[in-house]
């Protein structure tokens, strides 16, 4: 009868460990799925700031680089069609490479490069302008690493850039 | 004798039993109030998190419709409207300006403020750093227009 008594002390605390245990377990998941999941905020937040900053720096390339392409015109007109191409990936040049300021907490670099095109005997003057994240500000961002990739065209009259289109505009996360 | 084990083991059973009764008491009394405080806990940053999501959301509708009316306005006005659909409620945007660039060369920064419920008005768009941002509640995003 005592064995039998002393053998069933401590059930209850037995049980409750266990309950302890496990609910601490199902609180801990439950806390980590709150903290994954504000993390995963974070990161989305991030992503934009990214792109949009990306997006700031191409479209500040795109308009710095006006002056450049305005050019295009008078150097390859004189060319025979064949050549103008050639002309063009020679000598052409849209800006170049910038890099700007942070903003949104992202130092951007933006590359352009010349990528004229024929369509029924009259050039297309585009730029592929591609904008990369770098760490700070003095950079050396490659294009395989681009957030925004964008072709623009740009509508040429009098020796001046006119208007602008957007001929593609793509972005990487 | 027998007697006298039998009465002791009952009287030991008694008092044992009362007091892990009270133990297991308290014990589920900690575990069930750490529960309802996890519940709660999960309840505020499920809150939170649909809070800040929305605001993306608007950050970024808020942003591309900029974007959109620069290209539409700037041509032919110095000043640019922005049209949203309508704000959840509780959520507020302001937008640092909405003056046209000056000249198709010259783009102009403009920053998107969204507050989020319990932001404290007048909610100010300014993404100027240091981050964080300036007001509690407040998310900012910076974009650059140009015409086109």
């Amino acid at each position: 009868m005592t064995r039998v008594a002393r053998d069933e002390r401590g059930a209850a605390l037995v049980f409750a460990i266990a309950f302890m245990v496990v609910i601490g377990a199902i609180s801990a998941a439950t806390l980590s799925s709150i903290t994954s999941g504000l993390h995963n905020r974070t990161t989305l937040d991030v992503v934009r700031n990214r792109q949009y900053a990306a997006d700031a720096g191409v479209e500040q390339a795109i308009a710095a680089a006006r002056g450049s392409v305005a050019s295009w015109s008078a150097t390859t007109n004189a060319a025979a069609p064949q050549n103008r191409l050639q002309t063009f990936l020679n000598s052409a040049n849209c800006g170049g490479s910038h890099n700007y300021p942070k903003l949104n907490g992202v130092y951007i670099q933006v590359d352009c490069k010349p990528a004229p095109a024929l369509h029924n005997g009259y050039f297309q003057f585009n730029g592929i302008f591609s904008a990369a994240v770098c760490t700070n500000s003095a950079c050396n961002a490659t294009e395989s690493t681009a957030v925004v990739r964008a072709e623009i065209n740009f509508d040429i009259s009098g020796g001046t850039v006119t208007r602008t289109y957007v001929q593609s505009w793509s972005v990487n996360t | 004798m027998e007697a006298t084990v039998r009465r002791q083991t009952r009287r030991s059973e008694e008092g044992e039993t009362l007091l892990e009764v009270v133990m297991a008491l308290i014990v589920i009394g900690l575990v069930v109030s750490a529960y309802f405080a996890t519940f709660s806990t999960q309840s505020s940053g499920s809150t939170a998190q649909r809070n800040l999501v929305t605001a993306d959301g608007l950050l970024r509708g808020y942003a591309e419709a900029t974007k959109s009316a620069v290209r539409s306005d700037c041509p032919s006005s110095t000043t640019f409207t922005t049209t949203t659909t309508s704000l959840p409620a509780g959520f507020g945007v302001a937008s640092s300006t909405n003056q046209c660039p000056q000249d198709a060369s010259t783009p102009r920064q403009v920053d998107i403020a969204v507050g989020l419920p319990g932001a404290t008005p007048p909610i100010v768009a300014d993404c100027s750093p240091p981050p964080p941002p300036k007001q509690p509640r407040v998310v900012c995003l910076s974009i650059f227009v140009r015409k086109p």
